[in-house]
């Protein structure tokens, strides 16, 4: 968050961004690659809790629903005969009307006020895609047709891969130029002081609103790509649960960059995979409900004793480790 | 007086059954420097954000270079020219000075969530003049070395002038200054009357909300006097000094500088 | 059945739930009174209370005994985490706990799905109550506990808070927690008697409906979220959760009877919304922001 760091690309940026390009051909593991392209779509919606409560102050719930949004909608869509393309196009077109409309009111509510609302949105949109026929109730919609662009298709893990994960650097690219231009200094001005920003000429609701509507199309389109990549939809897929893990994802990620919650995706997806790998051998079962159990756990001890998570944390390290060696940097 | 840049008419501003400001007149000469003192309770920063946009006034007008702002918000005022400080906000503290003040060129600068995502050009041309600008804003108030710097780890004198410099950046027209040497050491004092004597020869009008009487009569070409939301004097500082209702209100006040 | 008799069947059925509502709402309340905080996980004490009667009978206690047992184990539940949970964290805001909160509501249903199971059990009533008749409609003996239980809560809770000492005090926290701790009142220990006195009433209440709903592992997050709309409308005292919840058992019973019984949840999510964007946009002393 310092101007003075250019936005040189960091050589460790780098490095990881040279590893997920041949991943795919370094580990030509289906599993490993399939898990990949569920961190990129995960990590986009919380790319934007972590965006939208870091950086704007805004601690909303609702990016499963928006998620949820996009892919129902792309689904309805493909499987009437749609261009699977256009589908996910107007996905996340319905998602930007949608987060309009719920915006507008709900982010001028203040403190537990916007928390409660954005849960009972989540609820709410939970029953209603249980309840309605066009969604397929409770069983949701299968059969979905391949992504295909003209004669072009997007199959298999490796192409989903490079196309997910194009999709969330895209997206990180995009937050990352925000925050750290006017609009994104404007966003954190009104979140540490809304009479502050406002008596410089900032209107708060309308960056709040602006911020809140690109992150929700963020996660429509994530959504899009989901369900064409799964071929399936249906509501246990965009629930509660998932909202734990992405709270766990970006308390782990912590606050310190805007790539932070990319970080802490990668680590609980990968964690909750080597849970139901070995506990699952001596547990009976290994649902989400279990492994809620532990990240429960981790959620409340991070609160505790380290809400600034990972990268806050490997900040305070380099900041101690520069004050021992006494580089002569200043903070 | 030619046109004044400031008027305010009559202006009242009740909470539920509490009457903060009642019927409260006045207008601004452009290039002045004014100050505004009362005891605690008088209203004034309730006035101050009434002017601002903060609240809207119960009853009354509030016109500025002319356009009428009554009830308008803050953030439409700031675009006409009106800035403000806070007696008690401190600058954004997650940002660094240098950021602080380029928040301060919002209002002079266009770019939004569209161009800053895809890093248009014209953007990171705009961001640059954006950055000299409040680099500038910083010097005008000493601030240039502490441009990287958090707010946090400054001084409160700093802290202070890190809220005007901010304002600079809006290019104001008139500066409200809300208790803007309040917890101040002397020398600090002196840094701020300083930097409203060179504003005001920039051609900036000033109004000050101020306790510390000692600087409200040595900065100040005029005084209004408020208490218990009403207006009770008006003139200049030697005059308000020796006004008898001004003498009641502040019932053993401190001796004059 | 007649239509007046559907009717009140309705009526009744919208009591009942209603009623444990209230309860629950009142748990809210309690504890968002005394300590500010807004627990996530009082629907997981209702639950508790349930599906613990459920395991010790299961073990051959006998119902009373169980429901005790799971009356104190909720309660112990709670004490637990509000000590070491909530108690110990060193950045307190609004945010952390509550985010901690609902982590506590995914590990007490993941455990009771981990250790018990994933099906739905029901539980006997604690009194063998006739059944009442009338108009054509029946009104279980078991329902008839729901809302006795209601009565001795409000009762009992309005008795306590208003005679004793240690129930004004914890008035006296309620309204201000700097100037309660001024004159001598220990606030860390009234933040652990909320956390008790939501668990055990949360316990009673899941114990109270289980005969009528059955009760799973998953009960406790819509029970939940309704006890705070009844809290939230209620505005937090407890004549307004009581009137708030019954009100909302009321129209749920009326919408899932008449209506869709699949959407009907969606009332008390819509009721939630709908009162806090009003309240936000009352005006209030012409402040424009926050």
């Amino acid at each position: 968050m310092n101007s003075r760091q250019k936005m040189k690309p960091h050589i460790g940026m780098l490095i990881i961004a040279a590893l997920l390009l041949v991943l795919p051909l370094i580990v030509p593991n289906a599993y490993v690659i399939s898990i990949m392209v569920l961190v990129a779509i995960f990590g986009v919606l919380a790319l934007g809790i972590g965006v939208l409560f870091v950086y704007a102050g805004l601690f909303t719930l609702v990016q499963p629903v928006f998620l949820g949004l996009g892919a129902y909608t792309a689904a309805i869509l493909s499987l009437r005969g749609v261009p699977p393309v256009i589908s996910i196009l107007a996905g996340g077109f319905l998602v930007a009307i949608v987060a309009l409309m719920i915006g507008a009111p709900v982010l001028r509510l203040r403190g537990f006020a916007l928390i409660l609302s954005s849960f009972a949105i989540l609820l709410a949109a939970n029953i209603a895609f249980t309840q309605l026929e066009i969604t397929g109730a409770a069983n949701g919609l299968q059969n979905i047709p391949l992504l295909s662009l003209g004669s072009l298709t997007v199959k298999g893990d490796v192409q989903y891969y490079y196309l997910s994960w194009a999709f969330c650097v895209a997206c990180l690219l995009i937050c990352t130029n925000i925050i750290n231009s006017r609009p994104g200094r404007a966003i954190q001005a009104a979140r540490d002081s809304e009479m502050g920003a406002a008596s410089l000429g900032v209107n708060v609701a309308i960056y709040q609103l602006e911020i809140f509507v690109i992150t929700s199309v963020m996660a429509g389109f994530a959504g899009g790509i989901y369900c064409f990549y799964l071929r399936v939809v249906s509501p246990a897929l965009y629930s509660y649960d998932l909202l734990i893990s992405l709270v766990l994802m970006t308390i782990v990620g912590g606050i310190g960059r805007v790539w932070a919650p990319l970080l802490g995706c990668f680590v609980i997806m990968w964690l909750d995979e080597l849970m139901k790998a070995y506990l699952g051998k001596i547990l009976p079962v290994m649902t989400g409900n279990v492994t809620n159990i532990l990240f429960g756990i981790i959620i409340i001890v991070l609160m505790i004793f380290a809400p600034q998570g990972l990268v806050g944390l490997l900040d305070e390290a380099k900041r101690y480790f520069r004050s021992v060696f006494r580089s002569g940097e200043s903070a | 007086m030619h046109n004044p840049i400031l008027e305010v008419q009559d202006v009242s501003k009740s909470f539920g059954g509490v009457q903060a400001v009642q019927d409260v007149s006045f207008s601004l000469v452009p290039g002045s420097i004014t100050s505004m003192i009362g005891p605690n309770g008088a209203g004034k920063s309730t006035l101050v954000n009434c002017l601002a946009g903060l609240y809207a006034p119960t009853r009354g007008r509030v016109f500025f270079e002319g356009n009428e702002v009554t009830g308008s918000p803050a953030h439409k005022i700031a675009r006409y020219g009106m800035a403000r400080t806070f007696q008690l906000e401190e600058p954004f503290p997650y940002l660094t000075v240098l950021q602080n003040a380029m928040v301060g060129c919002h209002t002079k600068s266009k770019a939004g969530m569209f161009a800053s995502s895809l890093k248009l050009p014209w953007m990171t041309r705009e961001e640059r003049r954006i950055a000299d600008q409040a680099m500038a804003n910083l010097a005008v108030l000493g601030l240039a070395q502490h441009a990287y710097d958090l707010p946090l780890n400054l001084p409160l004198g700093e802290r202070k002038l890190v809220g005007i410099a901010r304002t600079l950046g809006m290019q104001p027209k008139l500066l409200i200054l809300d208790e803007p040497v309040g917890g101040l050491a002397t020398h600090e004092a002196h840094k701020v009357v300083e930097v409203i004597r060179a504003l005001v020869s920039q051609g900036l009008t000033i109004f000050i909300i101020e306790h510390n009487m000692p600087f409200v009569m040595s900065v100040s070409q005029r005084v209004i006097a408020l208490e218990q939301g009403r207006k009770i004097a008006d003139g200049t500082p030697e005059e308000v000094q020796k006004n008898e209702d001004v003498i009641l209100a502040y019932l053993g006040k401190d001796e004059d500088a | 059945m007649g239509s007046l008799s559907l009717f009140i069947q309705y009526l009744i059925s919208g009591i009942t739930s209603g009623s444990v509502y209230a309860i629950i709402g009142i748990c809210w309340s309690i504890v968002f009174l005394i300590t500010g905080i807004l627990n996530f996980a009082t629907g997981e004490f209702a639950m508790l209370g349930g599906m613990l009667t459920f395991v010790f009978m299961h073990a051959g206690i006998g119902l009373f005994p169980s429901a005790i047992c799971a009356i104190v184990a909720t309660v112990l539940v709670g004490l637990l985490m509000e000590r070491a949970a909530l108690r110990p964290v060193r950045y307190p805001s609004d945010a952390a706990y509550i985010v901690i909160t609902i982590a506590v509501q995914s590990i007490i249903s993941g455990t009771v799905f981990l250790l018990v199971d994933s099906e739905f059990h029901a539980v006997p009533p604690l009194v063998h109550v006739q059944n009442i008749s009338f108009a054509g409609a029946t009104m279980q003996g078991e329902r008839v506990i729901v809302i006795v239980a209601l009565a001795l809560v409000t009762v009992g809770l309005s008795l306590f808070f208003n005679r004793t000492i240690i129930g004004k005090a914890l008035r006296a926290t309620a309204i201000s927690k700097e100037a309660a701790s001024l004159i001598g009142v220990r606030t860390t220990s009234f933040s652990a008697f909320s956390f008790a006195l939501a668990g055990g009433l949360g316990a009673l209440a899941g114990i109270v409906i289980a005969p009528v709903t059955f009760t799973s592992y998953a009960s406790g997050l819509l029970l939940g979220t309704k006890g705070i709309v009844a809290a939230l409308v209620g505005g937090w005292t407890i004549g307004g959760t009581v009137i708030a919840g019954l009100a909302l058992g009321l129209l749920e019973g009326l919408f899932g009877g008449y209506i869709s019984s699949g959407w009907k949840d969606v009332i008390a999510l819509s009721a939630m919304l709908l009162y806090l964007t009003i309240m936000t946009f009352m005006p209030s002393h012409g402040v424009k922001k926050g």
